[in-house]
């Protein structure tokens, strides 16, 4: 089969469109998995601490008294306490209805963007910060101006890293944020920084025992669950599939050109080569056909991935070497798991009929 | 000369016992000695082919013996027969039954089973077939004799003992199956081996050391000695 150009073709484009469906969902699950913790991966804290029942920034709102900061403060092991107020807010642009989640960004620079790509670090009173993502999707750019709440607010900077699918991050100054989200008496979370985490928690616990206190990387899952509990199962459905379609083209295939070549394999066997050595013949044609496939594939995906990608802002994509070569692997167990598909037919040819005419 | 192969009492019935029994193969004895070239002739179906197959350990005989040097191979399991096959048989096809996407050199090559030195002994045979300006030729652009040729070296790559050929010349002209019966008589006469050869072809008579005649499955006639003309004309 490796010598015939136009099955060999149609086998490696079957395989080839399977792993690009591999390369591209697990390109996606894991761009949005470090998506999704860009912005809270960036936050310097040691605890998030808000309101008890509180997980995530997602499907839970945590409200705190603005008043518990400095009695937070007084806590044994603590020595920063920085408030963090978030929340969506819906807007107009032009007649049309636009989101996003504000974030009011404090003096140290604890809480600020993933990255900005231009403008000013710090906002002025006034002034905000909105993800590139949500610049491109509205069509905004620098020196315009959206009215939240009746407060009209100029784009002073343009950030990245702070799309997560459903809405976008964008900052103000904690002041701003304030009234935005009018919220002078409260604040959605605390970041705590410490100088004994563990006799800062207990004390936290103790005294506050109306708080949640999580732990930075564990506030990070919370946030990625969205995405691990969400899109995995989806991800391994459709992976699973792409899997099957790899198998069946390269099964199909082999198993197709089995049947043709049945007489030449009849031919071989009565020369005395033993079923395990054809079917490594099989197998071989199979791996082969996988690789190439594989090869195609790779070479493919990133212009789909560069198509993909200026058709929607939401494709945000990444995978690194150690997964690609993971998918290598998928294929090859493709290719063998293919390679079983004509193997009965393989065994159960006879020698002796070679001899008929 | 040596008698290497010995069939006794040989018998093959298929589907035994139903309304559409064939008893293909009866009581046949017979015997092969090293350098012997032997011809079996009868009409269609007389059970010619099922013989062959049956001494080449493809089809199992419903009774009786085939030893092949002292040792009964109608015996041996499915996994020992095709051992066997690779070690002591060569087969010849009668539409040549080439691999039609490898060249004329890779299907010589594939006779040879764990040859230390296959490339070598495939470059032998082709030459000795004078095949070396057609070694990378595939099939599909061979002549027929150019065929039959790469066929039996491919049956000679692994130097068998005993060569099967099921109609070797039904395919080819008057002119190229003459030059395949001068090859399959070297074969016998000058490389020792065994050569069974089932055939029509009434030319081949001129070869054979021995013609055996099988109608309805059995043994009706033997012609010994009669016709070695091409042979001896090579001796001299």
């Amino acid at each position: 089969m490796t010598r015939e150009k136009g099955r060999l073709l149609i086998t490696a484009g079957g395989v080839a469109f399977s792993v690009i469906l591999i390369l591209v969902l697990l390109g996606l699950y894991f761009g949005w998995q470090t998506q999704m913790t860009r912005f809270l991966g960036n936050v310097d804290t040691d605890f998030w601490v808000g309101q008890k029942g509180s997980r995530d920034m997602s499907h839970t709102v945590s409200i705190i008294s603005a008043e518990t900061q400095p009695q937070l403060e007084k806590l044994e092991g603590v020595s920063k306490v920085t408030p963090f107020i978030g929340r969506q807010v819906s807007f107009d642009i032009s007649g049309k209805e636009a989101h996003f989640f504000l974030i009011g960004m404090d003096q140290d620079k604890i809480i600020k963007p993933y990255k900005i790509v231009e403008g000013r670090e710090t906002p002025k009173d006034g002034e905000i910060i909105i993800d590139q993502t949500f610049a491109k999707t509205e069509n905004l750019s620098i020196g315009d101006e959206l009215t939240l709440n009746n407060i009209k607010m100029k784009i002073s900077s343009i950030s990245s890293g702070g799309n997560l699918l459903v809405y976008s991050y964008a900052f103000t100054n904690l002041s701003d944020a304030k009234k935005i989200l009018d919220s002078k008496d409260f604040v959605n979370y605390y970041l705590v920084k410490t100088n004994n985490k563990e006799a800062a928690k207990k004390a936290i616990q103790e005294n506050f025992p109306k708080t949640g206190i999580m732990e930075k990387q564990e506030f990070l899952e919370n946030n990625t669950k969205i995405i691990t509990e969400t899109f995995l199962p989806i991800i391994g459905v459709l992976t699973i599939i792409a899997i099957s379609i790899g198998i069946a083209v390269i099964g199909l295939t082999i198993f197709t050109a089995t049947v043709e070549k049945s007489r030449e394999f009849g031919v071989l066997k009565a020369m005395g080569y033993k079923g395990f050595e054809l079917y490594l013949i099989a197998l071989f044609q199979s791996v082969f056909s996988g690789f190439t496939g594989f090869t195609a594939g790779l070479i493919i995906t990133p212009f789909v991935i560069k198509a993909a990608d200026s058709f929607t802002s939401a494709f945000i994509y990444e995978i690194d070497s150690p997964k690609i070569f993971l998918v290598f692997i998928a294929v090859l167990i493709m290719s063998a798991v293919a390679s079983l598909i004509p193997l009965k037919r393989i065994i159960s040819i006879d020698p002796a009929e070679v001899f008929k005419a | 000369m040596k008698t290497f192969l010995k069939v006794e009492n040989l018998y093959k019935t298929f589907n035994p016992g139903a309304h559409t029994e064939v008893k293909a193969v009866t009581d046949i004895n017979f015997e092969l000695a090293a350098g012997e070239i032997v011809l079996i002739m009868g009409p269609s179906g007389s059970g010619k082919t099922t013989f062959l197959t049956m001494i080449g350990g493809l089809l199992t005989p419903s009774s009786g013996k085939i030893s092949f040097d002292g040792e009964e191979i109608s015996q041996y399991s499915q996994k020992k027969r095709t051992l066997w096959r690779r070690k002591n048989a060569g087969f010849i096809f009668q539409s040549f039954n080439l691999l039609s996407n490898l060249s004329a050199f890779e299907n010589i090559l594939i006779g040879g089973f764990g040859l230390k030195r296959r490339k070598e002994r495939a470059e032998l045979l082709l030459e000795k077939m004078m095949l070396s300006d057609r070694a990378n030729t595939q099939p599909d652009n061979l002549s027929g004799g150019e065929r039959q040729r790469v066929a039996i070296a491919r049956a000679l790559m692994n130097d068998p003992k005993i060569i099967m050929a099921d109609e070797p010349t039904a395919n080819l002209d008057k002119k190229i199956g003459h030059e395949v019966m001068n090859l399959l008589c070297s074969i016998g006469c000058k490389e020792g081996k065994g050569v069974i050869i089932v055939s029509h072809d009434e030319r081949i008579k001129d070869i054979a050391n021995r013609v055996i005649y099988i109608e309805d499955g059995k043994l009706i006639r033997e012609e010994i000695g009669l016709h070695n003309k091409v042979c001896r004309m090579k001796k001299h």
